[in-house]
């Protein structure tokens, strides 16, 4: 067979499988714009080719100047085509400006000149393999619309990609290599070869390379599920690489063994790209399966912040509730105690009070409630200001002297023999944290007292506030588990005792925002107790 | 002459519970159910203090707050927000708007809430 008729044979096999994708994505789904306009610009397309093989047949030469203006035509309306592809691939998101229908009017306007006038073509000059073009006076204006209105196509697909979902931007990315395939040959055989090497005959391989983007494309329109763009691109160097090995083997090489060795060469390629291609598709599968597991576990986890904040919602209600019955209760005792209503019996005034203490248990309750379900939903921030310890220490001591005296317990604060360095801390947090610890010290104190220090430490870097205590003590395990907030469950020893479980976890969770520290220590049950708050002198 | 206050409360008990305990510390009550009313007649009073709840059906005690902050001769009188609403933004909005402080009920006893508004009238 001589190269005519290869020739031939090749543009012949390209036009049939061009037309096979074009209607098989037209019939894919007729109504679908995206793909109408597809089926229009493959039409053009391939009259391209046609026309581009018809023109410069050596019997064709009188005719060559029309095939040629014909052919500018087709250029024209495809290039308009294509830019309302890319209006509408994968969908489109915007109407039709009048900018669009500018250019439909101005595609099909140099459609007409082109063929009917010798503006853009004024002539042919015929060479040894087939026609070349001489341009008349609106070549160049040509020329640059086609050059502007390719820009304009990618830039508006590459406007609208990030707005675009998974599956459409690979559609794209598709398409993009398609175009990148088809730019690349022809920039290497309308382009490269011409002007470096003067070789001007093999530029009809650059406008066949079109199949390439017509393939793509078609199989970005109509497939829904479409392997990641990693393993065509592998798959498509493999088979390149592979076809030129073959040529190689089969048409410049002369000694037989050298042709059997390449072709062993050509089958051990073939072995390692195939376990290439595969192990990039196990690769992607595995890289969606963790995706997927990463979206999941994102889901998953808004749900449950979705219903941490409802249940903390719900508490921060019902606390408030509460608290309207509890300060009715709580007024009308004092008032009674303090005789507004006249005086009560002892033993009354002594029930009186018992009342009113389960009274403060109870909104204490309510209190650390809405303190947890706060800081739960992350809403309390620290309003620092500048502190000295000593004088939070010593405020929150005077608030427990009367039960201490009342319990028979000393209740003594060591001062530090230097004054400490003010710090900055919300006071009314770490009041609380301490309030809470030294209430607890004297809640599991029977006999001896609570001792409360406050020194700087070592490297003179944090304030330690120690509240040592002569009661119960606590077995090992317990001087981390108390600390856990109730909610997460291994707390129950400590849920029997009054409160315990939700003092001492907030007065951790107050510590904490400061960016301090907060530990308990023990010999043991009935060794009395020691608990530590750090907190950092600059933060 | 004693001090007129007007306590602005929704929740009856609440309301009768300190108007007595204030009455019986020598003060002029006057109270209100909700911030219509509580407007009206702190324009009508001029009292020296405003007790004022937070929370209240319709308009909120904020609302009322910042009405009162507008009206000329009504708007340099100390307020004290009460309110079993324990919430730091609305705190912070209650103290920009000019109130003396924010007490939670369930944390004073009536006795202490005469001790803070006397501390307020000096």
């Amino acid at each position: 067979m001589e190269f005519g008729e290869i020739h031939k044979f090749i543009v012949i096999l390209i036009i049939t499988f061009g037309f096979c994708l074009t209607f098989w994505v037209y019939w894919a789904d007729r109504k679908k714009e995206v793909n109408r306009i597809f089926f229009l610009m493959n039409i053009f397309i391939l009259s391209w080719i046609g026309l581009s093989y018809v023109s410069d047949l050596p019997g064709q030469i009188g005719q060559a100047l029309l095939w040629n203006r014909l052919n500018f035509g087709v250029i024209s309306l495809f290039i308009t085509t294509a830019y309302f592809f890319s209006l509408n691939f994968p969908h489109r998101t915007e109407k039709y400006s009048i900018w669009d229908k500018s250019i439909l009017v101005v595609g099909i306007f140099f459609a007409l000149i082109s063929v009917s006038t010798n503006l853009i073509i004024k002539d042919i000059a015929s060479r040894e393999w087939g026609t070349d073009i001489i341009y008349g006076s609106w070549g160049s204006i040509f020329l640059g619309i086609v050059f502007i209105l390719t820009i304009l196509i990618l830039f508006k697909l590459f406007k609208k990609y990030h707005t675009l979902s998974f599956k459409e931007k690979l559609k794209v990315q598709y398409f993009l290599l398609g175009v990148f395939v088809f730019a690349i040959l022809n920039i290497i055989f309308n382009i490269a070869l011409p002007s470096i090497k003067g070789i001007l005959e093999y530029y009809y391989l650059g406008n066949y390379s079109a199949i390439f983007l017509l393939g793509f494309t078609a199989y970005a329109i109509v497939k829904k599920e479409l392997f990641d763009i990693n393993v065509v691109l592998t798959a498509f160097l493999v088979g390149i690489i592979a076809i030129l090995l073959f040529l190689d083997a089969l048409l410049f090489t002369e000694i037989f063994w050298v042709q059997i060795a390449k072709g062993v060469i050509l089958l051990i390629f073939l072995f390692f790209g195939y376990y290439l291609i595969k192990s990039v598709i196990r690769e992607i599968e595995q890289r969606k399966k963790l995706q997927k597991m990463a979206s999941d576990l994102e889901k998953a986890n808004a749900e449950l912040r979705k219903l941490d904040a409802s249940k903390s919602e719900f508490i921060s209600i019902a606390s408030h509730q509460l608290r309207t019955p509890l300060a009715v209760i709580k007024g009308y005792l004092s008032m009674i105690d303090e005789g507004t209503y006249g005086n009560l019996p002892k033993e009354a005034k002594e029930k009186l009070k018992s009342v009113f203490e389960s009274n403060e248990r109870l909104i204490r309750l309510v209190n650390s409630l809405l303190n947890i379900s706060r800081i739960e939903a992350g809403k309390l921030v620290p309003e620092k200001k500048k502190v000295r310890i000593e004088d939070l220490i010593s405020r929150t001591i005077k608030e427990f002297s009367i039960i201490a005296t009342e319990k028979n317990l000393y209740l003594k604060f060591i001062k530090p023999d230097r004054k400490l360095p003010e710090i900055s801390v919300d006071e009314g947090k770490i009041g609380q944290a301490l309030l809470n610890i030294i209430d607890n010290a004297i809640k599991y104190t029977g006999k001896g007292g609570v001792t409360v220090k406050a020194e700087k430490d070592e490297k003179d870097e944090n304030i330690l506030i120690e509240v040592s205590d002569t009661g119960e003590g606590l077995a090992k395990e317990d001087t981390f588990k108390m600390f856990q907030s109730f909610s997460r469950g291994n707390i129950g020893n400590w849920l029997h005792s009054e409160g315990a479980g939700l003092g001492l976890y907030i007065s951790r969770k107050f510590v904490e925002m400061h960016g301090g520290q907060i530990w308990a220590k023990s010999e043991g049950r009935g060794k009395g107790s020691r608990f530590y708050i750090k907190l950092p002198i600059k933060s | 002459m004693k001090n007129k206050i007007v306590i602005v409360e929704d929740e009856k008990m609440l309301a009768e519970m300190y108007r007595d305990k204030l009455e019986r510390s020598g003060f002029e009550i006057y109270s209100a159910p909700d911030a219509e009313e509580g407007l009206e007649l702190i324009k009508k009073i001029k009292p020296d203090l405003i007790l004022l709840d937070i929370l209240l059906p319709r308009e909120n005690g904020v609302g009322l707050l910042s009405k009162v902050r507008k009206i000329a001769d009504i708007a340099s009188i100390p307020v004290v927000a009460f309110s079993n609403y324990d919430d730091e933004e609305t705190k912070k909005e209650v103290k920009r708007l000019g109130a003396k402080d924010y007490l939670i009920k369930t944390n004073y006893t009536p006795q202490e809430v005469v001790d803070k508004i006397r501390e307020y009238l000096r």
